[in-house]
């Protein structure tokens, strides 16, 4: 069986050089996730951390403290999780939507999309992409988080 | 980002060392650190842009922490009463050099700076890696043991600096 490359797999390999190891992971097998997304044209959704800031990256091999988890997409199990995290989040941070996104987006995750760390009881997870995944063509935008309003159909 | 008001100032962070993400998601967005002094600060993310992550650091005394963590204090209160009675506003740029350091009142920050009123705990912390030699440990000490209490602490070799802050701490609580 020929081993899937991930989406990332450059910059994976050059964590697991400095040191860092990827997280035990399992096969999504097609469960439904959600994902905090940007509901304007402006701003790329489903891009991890690193890819977003190469620069963080690499300032956070030089401290030591690099991680293969903001080479991955976080996800969440349930929209009442993701909801219940971002009503917490947004309490503590007014303008958290100018950070993480202000909707949520949801869709499914397949095996041949890629493989996901352990679910944690926040409903919070890892993704981490396979070569070829995209979900800005499977993820839909579902709600906007920064109003009461449901995009849901939209 | 909204220009705000107040002190320009010089303030060195190098000393402060990070004990834990308090609240984490894609990155630290409330950590709690400790100076070179051994004095407790969160720093508290606010906005952004292109360039800068702009933090609100202050300075916060071990109970007030504790009651946060506990539910029992929320950020706000945390943040709309200090220890110094003020605040420092640093914008951190993309090469983590920070910069237009100022120190501001809470009154003079715009609402969306400041947490809701019900902003209680409800995260996981995530420990720094290398925080387990900075860990503080709180202790109750009798007024009347506190004598006795520094000759035993002078005894085992405990440092001296770090004696007056324990040993003012012991009083406090």
């Amino acid at each position: 069986m020929v081993e899937k490359k991930y989406k990332y797999q450059k910059q994976i390999d050059e964590l697991v050089a400095f040191g860092c190891q990827l997280p035990t992971l399992y096969a999504p097998e097609g469960m439904e996730a959600c994902r905090f997304a940007f509901s304007d044209s402006n701003h790329q959704n489903h891009v991890p951390q690193y890819m977003a800031n190469p620069k963080r990256m690499l300032q956070d091999v030089a401290k030591g403290k690099a991680t293969t988890s903001l080479l991955s997409l976080s996800c969440f199990s349930t929209s009442a999780k993701a909801e219940s995290f971002y009503t917490n989040l947004r309490k503590a941070f007014r303008n958290i939507s100018t950070s993480v996104g202000d909707s949520l987006s949801e869709g499914q995750l397949n095996n041949d999309d890629g493989v996901k760390t352990a679910t944690a009881d926040n409903g919070h997870f890892d993704f981490y992409e396979y070569e070829g995944c995209d979900l800005n063509s499977t993820f839909k935008i579902t709600k906007n988080l920064c109003s009461d309003e449901d995009n849901k159909g939209i | 980002m909204k220009t705000i008001k107040g002190f320009d100032i010089q303030f060195d962070f190098s000393g402060f060392k990070k004990i834990a993400d308090l609240i984490y998601f894609d990155g630290p967005l409330l950590s709690h650190y400790v100076s070179s002094k051994g004095d407790d600060y969160l720093f508290y993310w606010v906005d952004k842009d292109e360039q800068d992550n702009r933090w609100l650091v202050l300075r916060v005394s071990l109970s007030s922490l504790q009651k946060y963590m506990a539910k029992d204090m929320s950020l706000r209160e945390l943040i709309d009463s200090p220890n110094d009675g003020y605040l420092y506003l640093v914008d951190v740029d993309n090469d983590i050099r920070y910069h237009d350091v100022k120190l501001v009142q809470p009154a003079d920050l715009p609402e969306e700076y400041l947490p809701a009123a019900d902003s209680y705990y409800e995260f996981e912390p995530v420990p720094a890696e290398d925080a387990e030699e900075l860990m503080t440990y709180e202790l109750t000490i009798p007024y009347n043991e506190r004598s006795r209490f520094e000759a035993f602490l002078v005894k085992i070799g405990f440092p001296v600096s770090s004696l007056k802050k324990v040993v003012q701490r012991a009083a406090v609580f």
